[in-house]
């Protein structure tokens, strides 16, 4: 199966135009990343993306970047007893840290489909490939999502401890939005009895066939014979259900989540941006400025790409990092002058007088 | 122990001068008191099982005169009082089948108004309390919902064998509709890899809170069950509202499909999973609301067996069983004979 997998993987890549694979950068704009995640381990920097076997780059000063062995070899045996098709492209890590050991949680997917899960590696004590204690093992998976049974999609986790130490699991991409999972002590599984929010989705037109993540892009599904033309047309331009990638971060009293909102993953085509909520229960109601709630369609804009900038399209996906003291924005843009291929952005967050959080794209 | 009667509308006719001289005029009608009745012929004898403490259950030799039997369970199963939260010991819903030598109970565990909730099974050789074999075996959960996880509720159960033989689990109250899953071959627990469709839905509006069942005006959906004839899978559910007594407003609606998977369509070509259905029997003047049927062919006779609300009773479920009438383009419809509307 895996051969075969291969086998597929080296027919189809020279019909994808690949940039040259880099391996070193100078500035967090050269580095190639899409869904980025910061943590800092010993004086290193590092940074985790999507890719094959999850991408991962190491900085001292984040400036000089330089890339590390993918995380996985090869595609861990349960992901491809559940897909297994699986070309061991694996989205949106989130890294966490807690009591000595790293635990890097990880989407399996299919572009379009809701057949995903989530699955969490553990190392100890240090992320340096060159410490002779390193080495990533995988625990498995945490929670799938099932087409036809979910309306929710098991890819994008983000895993905070709240107040209470209580470990919590946020995720989700489209069809009806982010849900909020409590986690097992151990991290590595939900726990029992389960306790599961939605916390922030966005109108979704509820004819949809329920393969259909709201953009009508499921490559398993025929459109044509699905949906009556006029549907059709108004599900491709609309951003029904467009909310994935939730990041909770918490400051001065509040909850903040943080979401994406309408599309990646089309070059400077893309539209995503960065909006925000805040609660003071992990559990919400996320309210935005405006006192919106996010399950409701609420979301005050953080960050976005074109019209705020020359270079950078649709900004999104994001991470929150303190560095040095200073909260900063991770997320990734589409470069307009490098045929819109994602970079990784650190952009000090600006939080106002009344505590709500701005990011100039072309600021520092 | 007390013997309860009722009459088939199609028996009624023949058996209308007999009743008056029984009794007084409400001991004419139906005089069964069940909710979410279904049904299983064994030797001669029909069981109606249905919601009660450890699912209650019926025999008759005539489909008239009903007799209580003894629950299928005595005590609630641990299971559920464990993991289903404000679970009070009310099995609802229950769906019964027969295949090869064994019988199979599937019931739903819930509290009124959640979607923690869920389906449980048990078999049983013998439905005949007085057979020395008679002894049901509980097997535990087959599937079960968690509010805020998932838009859907764990209830009203129903088995269907597709065209190859395969078992599937239709289910489904409020909240995002009805579902179908796949069952493994011993019908205990889900097919792997699973197998999910969405087949009946009615509009939910989008702000309502997701532990919100909906009401009269927004998801009021549910008890599917799915009968075989001519080639066609018909998926009955009901609508509206159930459980209110006089105030129900409970009638079944039907769709069909050529695959156990939909899509169902109704008579005018809607489809189920987008407020699809047309109309088989609705409540009136004497039975305020009816639904939550199950259907049956016995002795190359199609039944719908549901229950209905009596206005003239302080409007408790009463059992009924009434001939389908199919017309010329093979959709049922039921009569609630004039003759039994009070």
């Amino acid at each position: 199966m895996l051969a075969a997998g291969l086998l597929a993987l080296a027919v189809a890549a020279p019909a994808v135009a690949q940039p040259a694979r880099v391996t070193t950068a100078s500035a967090p704009e050269d580095v190639p990343i899409h869904d980025p995640v910061l943590i800092e381990a010993d004086g290193t920097w590092y940074l985790f993306g999507t890719g094959r076997g999850i991408d991962v780059w190491a900085s001292e000063d984040l400036r000089e970047w330089r890339r590390l062995e993918p995380l996985f070899a090869e595609t861990p045996p349960w992901v491809l007893e559940l897909l297994p098709e699986f070309g061991n492209h694996i989205w949106a890590p989130d890294i966490f840290h807690h009591d000595g050991t790293y635990y890097l949680y990880y989407s399996v997917s299919a572009f379009g489909r809701n057949n995903s899960a989530i699955g969490v590696a553990t190392t100890t004590r240090t992320l340096d490939p060159e410490d002779p204690g390193f080495g990533w093992t995988d625990r498995g998976m945490v929670v799938q999502s099932v087409p036809g049974r979910d309306m929710w999609n098991a890819i994008d986790p983000h895993v905070i401890r709240d107040e209470a130490g209580v470990p919590w699991m946020s995720f989700g991409s489209h069809w009806g939005g982010i849900k909020l999972v409590r986690l097992a002590p151990d991290l590595t599984a939900v726990a029992e009895p389960p306790e599961w929010h939605t916390i922030a989705a966005r109108h979704r037109y509820w004819k949809l066939d329920e393969r259909d993540a709201g953009d009508s892009a499921n490559p398993e599904l025929d459109y044509e014979t699905l949906y009556p033309k006029e549907i059709l047309e108004l599900n491709r331009a609309s951003e029904s259900g467009a909310v994935e990638a939730p990041v909770i971060f918490w400051r001065d009293g509040f909850y903040y989540q943080f979401v994406s909102w309408d599309r990646c993953c089309r070059g400077v085509e893309s539209t995503y941006q960065v909006v925000v909520g805040r609660s003071t229960e992990i559990a919400g109601p996320y309210l935005d400025r405006e006192g919106e709630s996010m399950v409701w369609g609420g979301g005050t804009l953080v960050t976005r790409g074109f019209e705020d900038s020359e270079r950078w399209a649709a900004g999104g996906h994001n991470d929150v990092v303190s560095i040095d003291g200073t909260d900063s924005l991770v997320f990734h843009a589409y470069d307009a002058t490098d045929e819109g291929h994602s970079k990784l952005l650190i952009r000090e967050i600006r939080w106002d007088e009344h505590g709500w959080p701005t990011v100039e794209v072309d600021g520092p | 122990m007390a013997i309860l009667r009722r009459l088939p509308g199609p028996l009624l006719r023949a058996s209308i001068g007999a009743l008056l001289v029984a009794g007084p005029a409400r001991a004419e009608h139906y005089d069964v008191r069940v909710h979410d009745p279904v049904m299983v012929e064994q030797n001669g004898t029909y069981y109606v099982f249905h919601t009660g403490r450890g699912v209650g259950v019926l025999s008759s030799d005539d489909m008239q005169t009903w007799e209580p039997r003894p629950p299928a369970f005595q005590e609630p199963p641990g299971w559920a009082t464990e993991t289903v939260p404000r679970f009070r010991g009310s099995l609802w819903a229950p769906d019964i089948s027969y295949h090869d030598g064994t019988y199979t109970l599937y019931y739903s565990a819930s509290s009124f108004g959640s979607n923690d909730s869920a389906i449980g099974v048990a078999t049983n050789t013998t439905l005949d309390p007085d057979d020395p074999d008679y002894a049901w075996v509980d097997h535990g959960p087959v599937v079960r919902s968690v509010r805020g996880r998932d838009l859907w509720n764990a209830i009203d159960p129903n088995l269907v064998l597709d065209d190859q033989g395969t078992p599937w689990l239709s289910f489904g109250s409020f909240w995002s509709g009805i579902k179908l899953v796949r069952l493994s071959e011993d019908r205990l627990s889900l097919a792997r890899p699973q197998e999910w469709h969405t087949i009946a839905a009615r509009n939910r509006y989008w702000k309502l809170p997701e532990a919100d069942a909906g009401d009269t005006l927004s998801s009021a959906i549910e008890a599917p069950f799915i009968f075989k004839k001519d080639g066609w899978y018909y998926l009955f559910v009901s609508w509206d509202r159930c459980c209110a007594g006089a105030e129900s407003t409970y009638k079944v609606v039907v769709g069909r499909s050529r695959d156990v998977t939909g899509p169902y369509l109704d008579r005018e070509g809607e489809d189920m999973r987008f407020g699809g259905g047309s109309l088989v029997v609705r409540g009136g003047a004497a039975w305020a609301g009816v639904g939550h049927n199950s259907a049956y062919t016995f002795d190359g006779t199609d039944y719908l067996v549901f229950h209905g609300y009596d206005v003239g009773d302080e409007g408790r479920p009463k059992l009924w069983i009434e001939q389908i009438e199919w017309d010329r383009d093979a959709w049922p419809r039921v009569t609630l004979d004039a003759e039994t509307e009070r």
